[in-house]
């Protein structure tokens, strides 16, 4: 049964017409500003001509597996690691870049960490007060301030209890407290989660999100976990091997990758090569004969774009999710013959995958309670709507993730586990 | 109480720590002023011991060169034999005590032993009392005619293999290892309470019993910890003089240690040879270090052990538990409580012959009434505090400049602080003296000192190391973070959490320097008497009474030292991060 995803859309529309504005701006209101950025780590280069800017209460994350740079470069932007080129400005202000270099604490920021890092030996008042009274702010003041911020983030009854006795949601946010009492420019946000159980991840994704939104703070949040940077961010930049893949806002990301790996790391995908037989103005035709004979897509053209030329090879994706199972239409346009390979009840839906010509596809298939659930071995018809395909043309450097992706038959999902 | 571990410095996984931003210039300085620091407190005085042994003179060593001592040392078949019974003492030493302290701890860790605390404390009391002065009390025991254990044998008319004398090889070696067993339970202890509790419990899902699974899967996952404890008893108990030269007296061993004492203290005193015999036993020494090193390689597929403890079920012992308890009591007996009877007793009569003893305080009053050792106490009580201050101070410094700024040749630098480990005492102090004869520091506390702060450097810097490697780089990185400069993270985040690891330093070089002996020996004059020098000449002179009340004092000392240490300090539990 296919999804509806006509709301989605409509979204997909307003979000483009904010994603669109210019990224160049180098007025003060940008949060973070960074231009060619280059670290290393000895002769390793682990970020490589990085480009970023952050907008003021924006909340940017960068996405990518581990040793992706995403680390390095939140490092970089902190000042605990040195670049070997190019230039970060805060707020406008030139921080490292052409001889200069600020230290940390001279930085305008905070920084939440993976660890916490948690005072042991301070009171939960005292770590939070720690960075105000660095900043000479005047006791009385720095007093309120700092009883305002563990209110805020619920702990104003611990005040004068010592970290160590908290619980670990508790110790993120007197970490969380401590990073927004100072009123930076800009807070840093390395892993913070992922250190916690799963459903006080949920719930304390939500509590930053509206701490950030109610503070007006701009982050730039650090994650391996898709899910967690689709859920909170205003953009995503999705990082794999010190290069950007792509940046975008998360719906951007999930329906529309511009390549495979950004097709695989976030979410699961189902990734298809083929040839474009026909163009016309609003779609175009691939036929894909690894997914059985005759085997052909069609694909509708988002607004404004360019559609490729015919004769041309392109990837098209689509999600387990995108794929509705009919037993009575018969393949043909859109529609593929598949055998189901494993089928597993979820509750709400079976995780299946088929094969399917020389793939092997992920479906997610919605079923209800008065269908017989179909078995292992048995066919049946996959269809996938035009206009929720999604494609792009493989670069040289795809091509490696894309016959890796081939030869397993398997849609890489890298990152799903946390 | 934190003590030292031979383990090289333990390599952290794959994220290479990065390197440390902000002013360039004073990270410079406070590299190159421990490097400084380090070369003239350890490397120059290591480096005076072979110029020594090869110079008659070794502040004008190319003039003076000559190859006598050499071959007076290394080319004597006797010095050969000293050596390799030396070595089988010393090792001898090592295995039993890291045998027994590793029993003990094992006992202590995991069967439900009762007065867990008490016997815990009892284990590593012989720690207090100073290996000479424990010797001397071993002595009041157990001298072949006039031993208190013998004269009781001899009135009830026990069967004579209750009749001891001390002053044999094998006795010699007992009572040194006696001495190191605190040692041995303490590597052992800490290395068994980081092991998973799983891999035991696997052991016996699997079908082992509690004796198998020791044997199986405890031991092999504890036996790095053995071997550096054998490694550091052996290297130390070669370096010990005071023990053997009192209860060795009257035999034909003499090891290579006391044969470099009598080098110096015979007449005409030849430095030279003793430096040469010095560069045997600094060669010894790193063959050993090398013999551990190889065996960790080997080792560490083993060290399966993880940060992970939790409540683990203790094995029940039954009806064993009688029989334990009254080892732990036995051991008691012989380490703490029978030596300190003997002393007191001993200081508190002037005869230890069973049938004419009385008590009087009158050799402790006499002792009191002799100047040397208001000198002595003077002096001890000034060394001592101020080694322990320098050392920990430096030690710190040390550390913290190889934990946590990452620099090449770190290592190295941390190799150097450590190397004093491989240099015994007496040794150590042919270089220094070598090194500062003649200048003005000569004869003075403060050339004691600097001897003294390098033998403790090792112990200092490894206990505050690992304080440092405790403590996660992002508390640091917070509070930069939160505008705070280099400076005031230091004094608010960094010294607070390091007090543990730095009382514990502290208090552990008070006590070494209390009871030093092996290094002060070459180095005292009369105007620098210690305490510990004090005892020794006093048991040399065949005066033990005024000896045992000295030894008494000193043991006091060290109680206020660590009274004192605690009370200033207070050092609290280690903060454990949730």
């Amino acid at each position: 049964m296919l999804i509806a995803h006509d709301n989605e859309v409509n979204v997909m529309k307003k979000v483009n017409e904010t994603v669109n504005e210019p990224d160049t701006a180098e007025s003060a209101d940008n949060a973070l500003q960074v231009k060619g950025l280059v670290a290393s780590y000895g002769s390793s280069i682990a970020v490589d001509n990085l480009d970023l800017h952050i907008g003021s209460s924006e909340f940017v994350t960068l996405l990518g597996p581990s040793g992706c740079g995403k680390t390095t470069t939140l490092r970089c932007v902190a000042g605990l690691h040195t670049p070997s080129g190019g230039e970060i400005r805060l707020a406008g202000k030139r921080v490292y870049g052409s001889g200069t270099n600020v230290p940390p604490n001279k930085r305008d920021i905070n920084m939440v960490f993976q660890s916490y890092a948690v005072w042991p030996h301070m009171t939960t008042y005292e770590n939070v007060v720690y960075g105000l009274k660095a900043q000479k702010m005047d006791s009385s003041t720095a007093r309120a301030k700092a009883r305002t911020m563990l209110d805020l983030v619920g702990l104003g009854d611990f005040a004068d209890r010592y970290a160590t006795d908290l619980s670990g949601g508790q110790q993120q946010r007197v970490a969380l407290a401590r990073a927004l009492a100072t009123e930076p420019s800009l807070v840093l946000m390395d892993e913070p989660l992922s250190n916690l159980d799963a459903q006080l991840r949920a719930r304390m994704r939500d509590e930053i999100r509206q701490l950030q939104r109610s503070t007006e703070t701009s982050v730039l949040y650090v994650t391996h976990d898709q899910s967690e940077a689709l859920a909170m961010s205003d953009r995503v930049v999705v990082m794999n091997q010190g290069v950007i893949q792509q940046i975008g806002d998360p719906w951007t990301l999930y329906n529309r990758p511009v390549n495979a790996f950004v097709a695989t790391f976030v979410g699961d995908a189902n990734l298809v090569t083929g040839t474009v037989t026909d163009v016309s103005p609003h779609a175009f035709t691939v036929s894909v004969p690894t997914l059985g004979e005759g085997a052909v897509l069609d694909v509708v053209l988002d607004v404004n774009t360019t559609p490729p030329a015919r004769g041309r090879q392109v990837t098209v994706v689509f999600r387990p999710e995108w794929v509705s199972v009919d037993e009575k239409v018969e393949p043909g346009r859109n529609a593929i013959a598949a055998t189901i390979l494993s089928s597993e009840f979820l509750g709400s839906h079976f995780e299946r995958s088929y094969r399917a010509g020389e793939h092997t596809l992920r479906v997610q298939a919605v079923t209800s309670p008065s269908i017989t659930p179909a078995q292992v071995g048995e066919q049946q018809t996959l269809r996938i709507a035009p206009e929720n395909l999604t494609w792009f043309e493989p670069a040289s450097g795809d091509d490696d993730a894309e016959h890796a992706a081939a030869d397993e038959q398997v849609p890489v999902s890298v990152g799903r586990h946390a | 109480m934190a003590i030292m571990t031979l383990e090289p410095e333990e390599t952290l996984p794959a994220e290479p720590r990065p390197p440390r931003g902000g002013p360039a210039l004073g990270r410079r300085i406070m590299i190159g002023g421990l490097i400084a620091l380090l070369t003239v407190l350890v490397f120059l005085p290591t480096a005076y011991v072979f110029i020594g042994a090869l110079s008659e003179n070794a502040r004008d060593p190319i003039a003076t060169f000559s190859l006598d001592a050499i071959k007076d040392s290394y080319g004597n078949w006797e010095i050969w034999k000293v050596l390799g019974e030396t070595m089988a003492m010393s090792v001898l030493c090592g295995v039993v005590a890291t045998a027994i302290g590793g029993v003990l701890a094992w006992v202590i860790a995991r069967t439900d032993v009762p007065f867990k605390r008490l016997f815990e404390v009892v284990v590593i009391a012989p720690l207090f009392l100073s290996p000479f002065i424990g010797a001397l009390a071993f002595l009041e025991l157990g001298a072949p005619r006039t031993g208190l254990i013998n004269q009781i044998a001899r009135e009830l008319n026990l069967p004579s293999f209750i009749s001891i004398d001390v002053m044999t090889f094998q006795w010699l070696v007992i009572i040194l290892a006696l001495h190191y067993v605190p040692y041995g339970y303490l590597l052992v202890s800490g290395s068994l309470q980081n092991m998973d509790a799983s891999l035991e419990e696997a052991s016996q899902i699997n079908g082992r019993g509690t004796v198998q699974t020791a044997l199986r899967v405890t031991l092999p996952a504890v036996k790095h910890a053995m071997l550096s404890s054998i490694i550091f008893v052996t290297i130390s108990a070669t370096g010990m003089f005071s023990v053997p030269a009192l209860l060795g007296a009257k035999m034909d061993f003499h090891p290579l240690a006391v044969t470099v004492y009598r080098a110096t203290s015979g007449y005409p005193a030849n430095y030279a040879l003793a430096a040469a015999l010095g560069t045997m036993l600094v060669l010894l020494s790193i063959v050993g270090l090398w013999l551990y090193q190889r065996g960790m390689r080997q080792a560490s597929k083993f060290v399966t052990v993880t940060g992970k403890s939790r409540n683990r079920k203790k094995i029940e012992l039954g009806s064993m538990k009688y029989v334990i308890v009254g080892l732990l009591v036995l051991y008691a007996l012989v380490t703490t409580i029978l030596p300190y009877a003997a002393l007191c007793l001993r200081a508190l009569s002037t005869s230890t012959n069973l049938g004419d003893i009385h008590l009087t305080t009158d050799v402790i009053s006499d002792v009191f009434a002799k100047p040397e050792l208001k000198t002595a106490l003077k002096n001890t009580i000034i060394v001592s505090a101020a080694t322990a201050i320098l050392t920990v101070v430096i030690g710190t410094f040390t550390s913290y400049v190889t934990e946590r700024m990452r620099f090449r040749g770190s290592g190295l630098v941390n190799s150097i602080a450590m190397a004093p480990l491989a240099v015994p005492g007496i040794v150590f102090a042919t270089g220094v003296f070598a090194m500062y004869l003649g200048s003005p520091l000569y004869g003075t506390l403060t050339i004691m000192v600097i001897a003294y702060i390098a033998s403790y450097l090792p112990h200092a810097t490894r206990v505050t190391g690992n304080g440092f490697a405790q403590i996660d780089v992002s508390l640091e990185e917070a509070s930069r973070m939160c505008g705070a400069t280099r400076t005031r993270t230091m004094n608010k985040v960094l010294l607070p959490l390091m007090k543990p690891s730095v009382s514990a330093a502290l208090i552990m070089v008070f006590l070494f320097t209390v009871r030093e002996i092996n290094t002060a020996i070459l180095l005292y004059t009369p105007d620098t008497m210690l305490l510990s020098i004090l005892s020794f000449n006093y048991a040399s002179q065949a005066s033990l009474p005024a000896a045992a009340v000295v030894g008494l004092i000193e043991t006091a000392l060290m109680i206020a030292w660590i009274a004192i240490a605690m009370a200033i300090l207070r050092p609290g539990n280690l903060y454990k991060r949730g």
